[in-house]
Parts: C-alpha cells; structure tokens; sequence
C-alpha cells in the first residue's frame, strides 16, 4: 500500500531531493508539496495524505503554527518535522504541539524509516536528539 | 639752646640790657632789636617763644609791626611795652594778636609775672596741641588700618568665593567623570550584547543556509549511489567518500556554529553548557575532566550565564594552549551571594609574570567579561602543581532556566 507523502519546505531542490528519495522505495511516494504554510493549509483541505513532511522554518507562518494547525484539524494526520536545527528546544515543542515525529536534516538517511514509523503511528526522532529530550 | 627764645625790640638801649639781664638771670636767653625794619627777617631765621615789642618807635609805630609778626610767626607770644596808660593801645594791640601790655615803667616783680605767665600758656597750648595732634593721628591711623581690614576682608571674601566655585567645579568634574564611568560600562555590556547578538545572528544564517545545501548534497549523492551500483569499485568507493566528506561538513559546521553561539546554553542553561563543551574538548584534544555540580539546580539569568559562559571557555581555551595538561577539574557551587565557577588544571602553573603581564588578552578578556556583572576573576599558579582559575559572579536569580 503507497503512503501518501506531503512535503512542505521552501527549498525546491529539497523537495525534489525527498521525491527522488521516495521513488527509490516501494511504499513511499510523494504526491503534494508547498513551499509556505499558506500553501500547506489551503492544500491540506483536500485530505489526501498519509503523512506531512514539514520544514520548521518556512517564510510567513512558522512551521511551528502550521503544525498546530494541522494537529488540531486533522488529528488523525501524522505530521514529521523535518529541519535544520537540532536544538532540543525545537523538538520538544513541536511535539508539544502534536508532531508524530522530529527529523534533523543532517540525519537525511533516516528519512525513509521515519516517514514509515510516523505513517503507521508510530513516534520518531532523530538518535541524536532523544538523549536531550528523555524519550 | 633748650630754654624759650625771647625777643626785645625796643629802641631804649639801658631798658634792653636791663631787661636782657633780668631774663638771663632766670635762665633764659634774649635778643635785642632796636632797628624795626630788621625784625621781619629776624623772627624769619629764628623763632622765639616770646617777643616783647615797643608800640613807641621812631621811623615805624611798633603796631604797625604787630599784624606782620602774627603773619610771620604765629606762634610766638607778643606783648607790647608802651609808654603811656593808654588803655586804647592797649586794646587795639590785643585785638592785633598781643597776649598782654607792659605799661612803662614796670617793675621786675611784673615783667617777671607777665613772662611766666605768658610762657606758661604757651606751654599749656604747645602741650594741648600736641595730644590734639597725636589724637588725630590716632585717628588718621585708626582709619587707614580699618580701610587696609577692610580691604583685607574682601580680598579673603573673595579667595572664598573662588575657592567655593573651585570646589564646585572639582564636584562638577568628579560627577561628569562618575557619569562617563557609568556610560563607559554601560556601553560596554552594550556592545558584548550586541556581539553576542550578531554572533548568535551569523551562526543561524550559516547553519541554516550550510546545512540546508548540504542535506540536499547528501540526498543526491545517496541517489546516485544506489543508481551506480553496476559501476567499477573505485567509483563506488569515491561516492562513499563523498558522503563521508558530506558528513564531515555537517559536522563541522555544526561544530562552527555551535561555537559562535552555543544554542544549548539557551536550550539547557549553563551547567549542561559546560558539560557539553568539556566533552567537545575531550573529543578534540583527549583532555580528561571531572565536573562537579551542587545537588540543587543551578538557576543563573540568561544574560549573566552567557557571560560566565564566556569566561569558562576563555579559561579553557588558556588550558588548552598553556598549561600542558592532562586533566582538568571544574566545580560549579551557587550560594544566595553569587556563583563561584572553578577551573583546576594539572599542568605546569601559570608562571607570575605571565600574570603579572595584565596585557595577555585571555586574562584581560576574562577579568572584564566579570567586571561588567561585578564579579572578579582570581588566578593562582603552582610550579609543576597546576592553576587553578575561580570566577565568582553575582548572578542575580530569575527563576527561569536558559529562556530565550
């Protein structure tokens, strides 16, 4: 079964960079994408995900209010935070504020068995990071 | 000649000697004129107490000398000797300026009184005279001291005023430089602020922009690899490399960053800071360190922790590069007072001229970084025993931990 993957960040190449990444499996495909919140909220209407790739620092709304936008509407949604900063501070709140699971950029290889850990329930964060934050 | 000058004009020449006699006897000297005409001259050169003067001349009427004598010398007593009871001459003679009349003939007996009594008077007014002169001395220097106090009084008044306005002014300059201190220090936390500010500012940029374009790198290269599975060893082998070499950069620019301005500082406060830059180093260098922190918490506000962030990396980094060492103990205590930060190493001691030297910029560095929150910085030095570093800041509490 494909797992539905969104992809919101403001860097195109790394947009394409997760395509080519999803193509390379067999589950994982990449079927919408924004590069602003904005974006990300009037497309999230459609409801045709399985999991939210979302970057943290995106122009306009912050990561952190689109993820506290789609927790609250779409709760049954998954959403991954994917960035480039790995202070703990980040990751705990965006887990506070319903993120399935938090990805620092510079973990890219993990990316795949995350975004399936998070589509099928599951909670993720990044090895680096799960010391600070006690989980 | 001491005794009273008397003068005889008279052109009777037996009365003269007569009468020079008798005033010789009581001591006193005369002189004799019989020539009218030469008394004005006479009584010029000399000056006599008492002239004795004849109204009856021929060639000049003795009155007619009278206003002269008064003009000439006015301070010698006249008395006239005339000839006949002639009260009228008398009279006119006294309103002339005479002090008495000799009626001719006249006994010893009253030429004797009427001299005594006349030269008495003089003496009596000379002395009068005299103390009235003396008195308006008094007087005149009375005055003129009264002026030169006076004078006296206000050139003190005004060394006073200047003074008081010098005083004024010295307050003045002691405030203007108090201000000048305060503004100094407070421009200094200023521009550490805003160092720190831009620090903060360029690591997020080059963190964010490096790591951003770099994920992306990975990416790709991850993607090719697994495409160029069919190709030679060696090719593979380079595409590895390049993910190796990818790796590295991230951490390297992790590690840039985090120097530049240490997130976990922000994130887990000073003492987890501190945790994390002794085991940086100890990766880097094999530098073995003991921490030693209290039991309860230590809660420092943001920007003072920063501060003596700083300072223990200063510390440190003079560690690294001087002091030879193999270990380094760090003890972190908090009492209401302050927060006492102690770096011990066991190298080779910092030698007293190095410390003496307070130009070498770490030691400086340190000591201002502290002075800006009141605090101090201490340094003792052991030959072949180790230095020992003791930062005591007056940290003031928030109650907030590390909150940005």
């Amino acid at each position: 079964m494909t797992i539905r993957i969104f992809v919101a960040d403001d860097h195109a190449e790394l947009r394409e960079g997760v395509k080519r990444i999803a193509e390379d499996t067999e589950d994982l495909r990449v079927t919408g994408e924004a590069s602003t919140g904005q974006e990300v909220v009037e497309q999230m209407v459609n409801q045709a995900w399985d999991v939210v790739l979302l970057d943290i620092t995106m122009p306009g709304q912050s990561g952190l209010e689109v993820l506290h936008h789609l927790t609250q509407t779409y709760p049954s949604l998954p959403v991954l935070m994917f960035s480039v900063h790995s202070e703990p501070r980040y990751a705990a709140q965006a887990f506070k504020a319903g993120a399935a699971g938090y990805l620092t950029k510079d973990s890219s290889e993990e990316l795949v068995g995350a975004l399936r850990q998070v589509a099928q329930g599951g909670r993720y964060v990044s090895s680096a990071l799960a010391e600070y934050l006690d989980l | 000649m001491d005794g009273p000058q008397i003068l005889i004009i008279d052109d009777d020449e037996q009365l003269c000697k007569f009468l020079d006699q008798c005033v010789s006897s009581w001591g006193m000297t005369a002189q004799i004129i019989r020539n009218p005409l030469l008394v004005a001259d006479e009584i010029q050169k000399n000056f006599y107490n008492l002239i004795l003067l004849d109204v009856f001349m021929p060639d000049i009427n003795g009155m007619d000398l009278l206003p002269r004598i008064a003009e000439l010398s006015p301070a010698s007593k006249v008395v006239i000797m005339t000839g006949y009871p002639d009260k009228e001459i008398a009279i006119k003679a006294l309103r002339v300026g005479a002090v008495d009349f000799l009626e001719k003939p006249f006994t010893v007996h009253l030429f004797s009184h009427v001299v005594k009594r006349v030269l008495d008077t003089q003496r009596v007014e000379l002395g009068y005279k005299r103390v009235h002169e003396e008195l308006q001395r008094s007087q005149e220097e009375l005055v003129s001291r009264t002026l030169q106090l006076e004078t006296l009084n206000g050139k003190l008044t005004a060394t006073n005023a200047s003074l008081l306005a010098e005083i004024a002014e010295r307050r003045q300059a002691e405030e203007d430089l108090r201000h000048s201190q305060t503004r100094l220090l407070n421009l200094a936390m200023h521009l550490q602020d805003r160092q720190e500010e831009e620090r903060q500012h360029i690591a997020r940029e080059f963190h964010d922009e490096m790591g951003q374009g770099l994920t992306i790198l990975k990416m790709d290269v991850a993607w090719l690899a697994k495409r160029l599975r069919t190709l030679p060893q060696a090719w593979q082998d380079r595409l590895a490399a390049m993910t190796t070499q990818i790796d590295g950069l991230v951490r390297t620019v992790r590690r840039i960053s985090t120097a530049l301005r240490p997130e976990i500082l922000d994130d887990l406060g000073l003492t987890a800071a501190i945790e994390w830059q002794l085991e940086e180093v100890k990766q880097r260098t094999s530098l073995a360190y003991t921490l030693l922190l209290p039991t309860q918490e230590v809660v420092v506000e943001p920007m003072c922790a920063t501060a003596v962030f700083r300072i223990f990396q200063e510390a440190l980094t003079n560690v690294l590069r001087h002091a030879e060492a193999t270990a380094v103990t760090v003890r972190v205590t908090q009492d209401p007072e302050a927060l006492l930060l102690e770096v011990v190493d066991n190298g080779k001691g910092i030698s007293p001229d190095r410390l003496a030297n307070g130009t070498a910029l770490g030691l400086l560095n340190m000591r201002e970084r502290a002075q800006l929150w009141d605090g101090d910085v201490a340094i003792q030095g052991e030959q072949g025993v180790g230095t020992t570093v003791t930062v005591r800041m007056p940290c003031g509490f928030s109650g907030m931990k590390g909150t940005s």
